[in-house]
């Protein structure tokens, strides 16, 4: 048969490039890049670290519960867990406030979805491209960094500092109220 | 993660039950309770515990079982009655076996840190499963049914591709696809016709199985879904038994007479709770007998029964659970607090008019005792710090209400982890909401007559009494919605005796048993949320504190963020074409509004009479009833003549328009002229910016 020799080429070919995989190096993670997760809100775009979140969820049922805070969007259920969802764009300080259909789960003491409309993509940035933020005037503290991914320059948000700002606000519920 | 093998694994658990069993049957018996099958019952168990003992070579074990059943023989034969002497023999034995299994301890693991956990009481050790590996199974049948739900996704597809083939098949049939003169062409379009049929056949049946076995799936993960999770949970009684046999323990030590009571034991609480409390608890009942009751002269001289009454309650109290334990002693001597306070230091002269309330927490810090002898069950002034540690641990407040000669109630509420309680599931503004059903009184419709009144008043008349009301809408910040002629539609009388109050709801759901879990604390919720539960899809529902909704009814609360965070009702689209109601939905969600589809105008008024609606989009030309008697019906019912509808049609005679007009539609477009902008330009006219 003709094809005979070829097949058998076809083999040893296979055979030397797999056993050729287990001399080179294991591949190591490059620690000169970040990975970032590229959202957007209401039209401006933003960066996530991959490393602050723990994952991401699409169209889940946000259930909306009674309270002062204009931020707090209610609840979501995962994994048997009640998650509250936070508006990022309205703790970025913009007006709008429209449920957006992607939460990024954050895991800190307690589970924390943050809210966003547009999911732009993951993006492999090297960390020369990721330079401190000046802060302008009273903006949010939670822009620390700007990262240029493509052509975008997109703001950093700290999510160990936005974690910091819902922790600190005195008005969350105390465990136990007194009955009047 | 190797485990050494854990010899005693299925023993530990048997000899556990049985021994609960043997000490529930001796307490029965040491109180006279006269049952013919109760003392061979009690054999069988000392002679299962001695041959299971046997079998794990635990000879100490096995040899007091059969001292037990020595014990118990000749009451079996009524050669004895159950004397004091026996019994204190038989607890005796009984506690000798509870010594033995403690050190029946299960291994650890080689390599973990030694537990840091606190010590599991050995009492709750009949939860058999491993707590963790339960909410694995937990998690894992949530979030089945989170698959479930693109299950039915899927089959939405599955009826759309449906559509597409009916189309494709009428298409077909159309003439300008048949050959000359009517007929059938027999070359390609045949075979495609022919494929066409065979893939509506395909999808027809797949439709069929696809929802035949959704509903399945559905029905048998929400059976195991609820045995687990009541699995997960314990009744409050697991802990009487032995609070039970501490009281009699301390009464016969003391020399007292005691009547133990429990109330409340039927509440499924969280195992981690109940045996964090437990030990507190034992203090508690402890404290209550050894300091509390009096003697039995002391009693009669001041004119009480000569039996000490002990009351043990659980009682739920919103999202949180009250364990009471009452007594009719003598009270807490508060000025020996005091001298004791001072003899240690802790209260200095000018401190010494502390008030009663003062003295109660001084006590409750703990260090300090009254007891003028420190005996085998108390005096050493630890009783109160344990309670103090199990507080703190579960994050609970203490209090102590004490009244010289009429005797103490201290109580400890806990935050619920879990537990899970019977709920009158409402529908409000568009969500299920669930109502602790212990605190509903009743529930009635609201009506007609009685409409116009509430819209602006806040009572309503039930059983000939002026009830304050609420919508309940109020309190969770929700635009009230303007319901069956201006109102909810329903209302539920919640609250206590002295204390109720009427709240509307849209319409009553179901009664359902739930497992109400707390809100995590950075969930910054007002307190009329108590907690929530997992709906079958592991959505999470909200369940009320009737208690906040009383109050604010009571005191006409309104909060004032209410219509500033309007959440408004959905648009009914309905229109037999797919492609039409895809059309008017992803415009009307662009623009914000919640939309709900109907294919048919019968569809629609089923579901318009089942859930509130802004607005009808209405398909004039439909199969079955059209949009003009659709629109009509809407109009002669009382509770949706207010709904405004708006007719859209390919037809766009002057005579249609008319014919809309005169059966009430509010407005007509036409797909001819079909603009999004206009299209919701007239909606907002109607219905306002829904954002």
């Amino acid at each position: 048969m003709a094809t005979l020799p070829n097949s058998s080429n076809r083999a040893e070919e296979l055979r030397r490039a797999f056993d050729r995989a287990f001399a080179e190096p294991h591949p190591t993670k490059d620690y000169n890049t970040d990975d970032l997760l590229c959202v957007g809100v209401s039209g401006d775009p933003f960066a996530l670290r991959m490393s602050e979140t723990a994952g991401l969820l699409v169209d889940r049922k946000i259930v909306p519960l009674p309270s002062s805070r204009t931020e707090f969007l209610g609840v979501l259920g995962f994994r048997g867990e009640i998650v509250p969802v936070y508006d990022l764009g309205a703790l970025l300080g913009y007006d709008e406030r429209k449920a957006g259909r992607w939460n990024a789960l954050v895991r800190a003491e307690n589970t924390i979805a943050l809210a966003f409309g547009q999911f732009e993509g993951h993006a492999h940035v090297a960390r020369g491209d990721i330079v401190p933020a000046e802060r302008l005037g009273n903006g949010p503290v939670y822009i620390q960094e700007v990262a240029r991914v493509g052509t975008i320059i997109r703001p950093i948000v700290s999510i160990a500092a936005l974690l910091e700002a819902i922790n600190k606000r005195d008005d969350l519920p105390q465990m136990i109220k007194e009955e009047p | 993660m190797s485990m050494r093998p854990d010899p005693y694994k299925y023993f530990r658990v048997e000899a556990r039950e049985l021994l609960d069993q043997l000490v529930q049957g001796a307490l029965s018996l040491e109180k006279g309770v006269f049952a013919p099958e109760l003392v061979p019952k009690l054999l069988r168990l000392a002679h299962t515990l001695k041959g299971a003992a046997r079998v794990v070579k635990q000879v100490e074990i096995a040899e007091f079982a059969h001292a037990v059943e020595e014990a118990l023989v000749p009451l079996r034969d009524q050669a004895k009655p159950f004397s004091q002497e026996l019994a204190r023999h038989a607890f005796e034995l009984l506690d000798a076996i509870e010594e033995r299994l403690k050190h029946l301890e299960p291994p650890r693991e080689a390599e973990s840190e030694p537990a840091p956990r606190p010590p599991a009481d050995e009492l709750l050790r009949t939860v058999r499963v491993d707590i963790g590996e339960m909410d694995a199974l937990l998690d894992g049948i949530l979030e089945a049914n989170t698959q479930l739900g693109s299950v039915r996704r899927a089959l939405g597809t599955l009826e759309r591709a449906r559509g597409v083939a009916d189309l494709l098949l009428a298409q077909l049939a159309s003439p300008r696809t048949r050959g000359a003169e009517g007929q059938p062409d027999l070359g390609p379009a045949a075979r495609t016709s022919a494929w066409a049929e065979e893939l509506r056949a395909e999808i027809v049946a797949l439709d069929r199985q696809l929802t035949s076995s959704a509903d399945q799936l559905e029905r048998e993960l929400r059976q195991v879904r609820q045995r687990a999770e009541q699995l997960r949970l314990l009744p409050a009684n697991a802990v009487f038994a032995s609070l039970e046999r501490t009281a009699r323990d301390v009464a016969q030590t003391a020399g007292k007479r005691v009547a133990f009571e429990t109330k409340g034991g039927e509440a499924r609480l969280d195992a981690h709770v109940l045996a964090t409390i437990h030990g507190a608890l034992v203090q508690v009942v402890r404290n209550a007998v050894a300091h509390g009751i009096e003697t039995e002269a002391e009693r009669t001289q001041a004119g009480k029964p000569t039996a000490g009454r002990v009351l043990v309650e659980v009682a739920r109290v919103g999202n949180r659970v009250a364990f009471r334990c009452q007594d009719d002693g003598r009270g807490v001597d508060l000025e020996a607090v005091r001298r004791a306070a001072q003899k240690k230091g802790i209260l200095s002269k000018d401190t010494e008019h502390l008030r009663l309330d003062e003295l109660v927490q001084l006590l409750l810090k703990g260090g300090l005792t009254t007891a003028r002898t420190v005996s085998e069950m108390s005096g050493r002034g630890i009783g109160l710090d344990v309670v103090r540690d199990a507080a703190s641990r579960l994050g609970a407040e203490v209090t102590l209400k004490t009244e010289a000669g009429r005797g103490s109630a201290l109580e400890i509420v806990v935050p619920i982890s879990l537990s899970s309680l019977d709920a009158l599931m409402v529908e409000v503004a568009g969500m299920t909401t669930a109502i602790p059903l212990d605190a509903v009184r009743g529930a009635f419709h609201i009506r007609t007559a009685d409409a116009a009144r509430l819209a602006g008043a806040d009572s309503i008349v039930y059983e000939g009494n002026a009830l304050p009301f609420l919508p309940l809408a109020y309190p969770l910040r929700e635009k009230v919605s303007p319901g069956h002629n201006g109102g909810p539609g329903v209302a539920v009388v919640v609250g206590t005796d002295s204390e109720l109050a009427a709240i509307g709801v849209d319409r009553l759901v179901g009664i359902m048993n739930v497992v109400m879990r707390p809100l995590p604390r950075v969930a910054p919720v007002d307190p009329v949320v108590a907690g929530a539960a997992l709906d079958a899809e592991g959505n999470p529902q909200i369940i009320v504190d009737p208690a906040v909704v009383v109050g604010m009814a009571r005191r006409g609360d309104r909060p004032a963020s209410a219509p500033e965070v309007p959440r408004a009702a959905p648009v009914l689209v309905v229109d037999d074409s797919l492609t039409t109601r895809m059309l008017e939905q992803s415009i009307l969600e662009s623009a914000g509004y919640q939309v709900d589809c109907a294919v048919s105008g019968e569809e629609a008024l089923e579901k318009a009479r089942q859930r509130q609606y802004a607005l009808f989009l209405v398909d004039i030309e439909m199969p079955g009833m059209d949009g003009f008697t659709f629109v009509e019906q809407t109009r002669a019912d009382p509770f949706l003549r207010e709904i405004p509808s708006i007719l859209v049609t390919s037809r766009s005679s002057a005579e249609d328009r008319r014919r809309g007009q005169a059966v009430g539609a509010r407005a007509y477009i036409a797909k001819s002229e079909f603009d999004q902008a206009h299209l919701l330009r007239t909606i907002r006219t109607l219905v306002g910016n829904n954002q």
